[in-house]
């Protein structure tokens, strides 16, 4: 049976004990106002800052400008990061929680909008093109981006949790432990969510399988 | 059977995800080898996964040369402004929360002052007259009468002829029973104005 790459030893990184100790002195030198430092850390971390704030958020103009304030933030908070061992952790709950505050606001955004276009009379043709509506339609098999959509449609549609869980672990590749931090609960509890989420997505993307 | 079932694919999961302990590994293959459904469940989730690393592999299209351009001017934008002691973070609001506070302590305080003064006068022999809500007074006997006769001490209130009203100071801070006014001939009642038409007074 083949089997997934153990998510703790990736291939072609260099020794993580090297790494983690090279880690921790930018942390510590970060948090004495050493901005190289910092910026080292950044350029660790900011390619899976992005993707997961991509897959969060749908698209990679607003991942981008996320991860930098993100970032950002870090900066200005290292004095409160309790553990300096963990500064990746640390920095992907920021990105997590403000990819979840910016949902939020877009959610209501569009809410407002899709309300004052329904109340100039203009819902129905607006409903019309939402999708998932034209159930009528034939079958097509969807090309590569199509269904690269309908998966972030799917990855959207799931709860909170089993969203941050799936995309973290089951996508990113992050340790189970990372996540289990990040969304400050069990490592068992994160093994529930992505399995409930897969199995949502695989409901969800039925006729693509 | 149910729950046996989602057991099984849970454990299936996590073989998919090889972060199963080597006990329920050894389970998970002896149920795969023996059970067709397993193996479903199995390629099921494989699938699934499949799909997700095929998803997982299209990276966000960010220009990194400019991120890290404009990360590092912010950045550097952060270091040059001073930077803020967290103690001085808290002295604002904190200051403001005191302020309040203060403001709060010495307003009740105030009246709490004001109110035990009050209360104290009377016994100390400077009877300050309360002065009560205008109080109606109604002869019963007598039907039709009306109209005011301003403020009075409930010692001098004159009986009404006619149906009037009367504002009845009292000089302590126990006012008498209601309808029941001292010094006062006959049936009088307090807090009347309606009268009905055979003169008895209804109180409301």
């Amino acid at each position: 049976m083949n089997q997934r790459v153990p998510t703790d030893s990736i291939a072609g990184q260099p020794d993580p004990a090297v790494q983690a100790a090279h880690e921790l002195a930018w942390v510590l030198a970060a948090r004495k106002g050493d901005r190289p430092a910092f910026g080292k850390l950044a350029q660790l971390y900011q390619r899976q800052c992005a993707a997961v704030a991509m897959r969060l958020l749908g698209n990679a103009h607003d991942a981008g400008e996320l991860v930098q304030d993100a970032l950002l933030k870090a900066f200005r908070s290292l004095d409160q990061l309790q553990q300096s061992e963990r500064f990746g952790p640390w920095l992907m709950r920021i990105v997590t929680n403000l990819a979840l505050n910016y949902r939020r606001s877009r959610n209501r955004r569009q809410a407002i909008s899709l309300e004052q276009t329904v109340g100039d009379g203009e819902g129905d043709d607006l409903r019309s093109t939402l999708p998932g509506t034209a159930k009528d339609a034939p079958y097509k098999p969807l090309t590569n981006a199509e269904l690269g959509t309908a998966i972030q449609d799917a990855i959207d549609a799931l709860p909170e949790k089993q969203r941050l869980a799936l995309v973290m672990f089951a996508i990113e590749k992050m340790p189970q432990k990372d996540v289990a931090d990040i969304l400050n609960c069990s490592v068992e509890a994160v093994k529930w969510h992505v399995f409930m989420a897969r199995k949502q997505l695989r409901k969800s993307l039925a006729e693509h399988f | 059977m149910k729950q046996d079932s989602q057991h099984l694919e849970f454990l299936i999961s996590q073989y998919v995800d090889n972060v199963l302990d080597a006990p329920n590994r050894k389970f998970v293959e002896q149920e795969l080898a023996a059970d067709a459904e397993a193996r479903e469940l199995l390629k099921k989730h494989r699938e699934a996964q499949d799909l997700l690393d095929d998803y997982g592999s299209r990276l966000p299209l960010i220009d990194w040369n400019d991120f890290d351009a404009r990360l590092a001017a912010r950045l550097d934008a952060e270091s040059a402004a001073p930077r803020v002691a967290p103690w001085k973070r808290w002295i604002r609001p904190v200051a403001a929360a005191a302020a309040l506070a203060l403001a709060a302590t010495l307003g009740y305080g105030w009246h709490a002052y004001e109110r035990q003064t009050e209360i104290a006068q009377p016994t100390q022999g400077h009877p300050v007259p309360v002065v009560q809500p205008e109080t109606h007074v109604t002869i019963n006997d007598r039907p039709s009468l009306s109209g005011s006769i301003g403020r009075a001490s409930v010692d001098e209130v004159a009986v009404p002829t006619t149906r009037q009203t009367a504002t009845v100071d009292y000089p302590t801070g126990d006012p008498p029973t209601v309808g029941q006014p001292r010094n006062l001939p006959g049936s009088v009642t307090a807090g009347v104005t309606a009268t009905q038409p055979d003169g008895v007074a209804e109180p409301r």
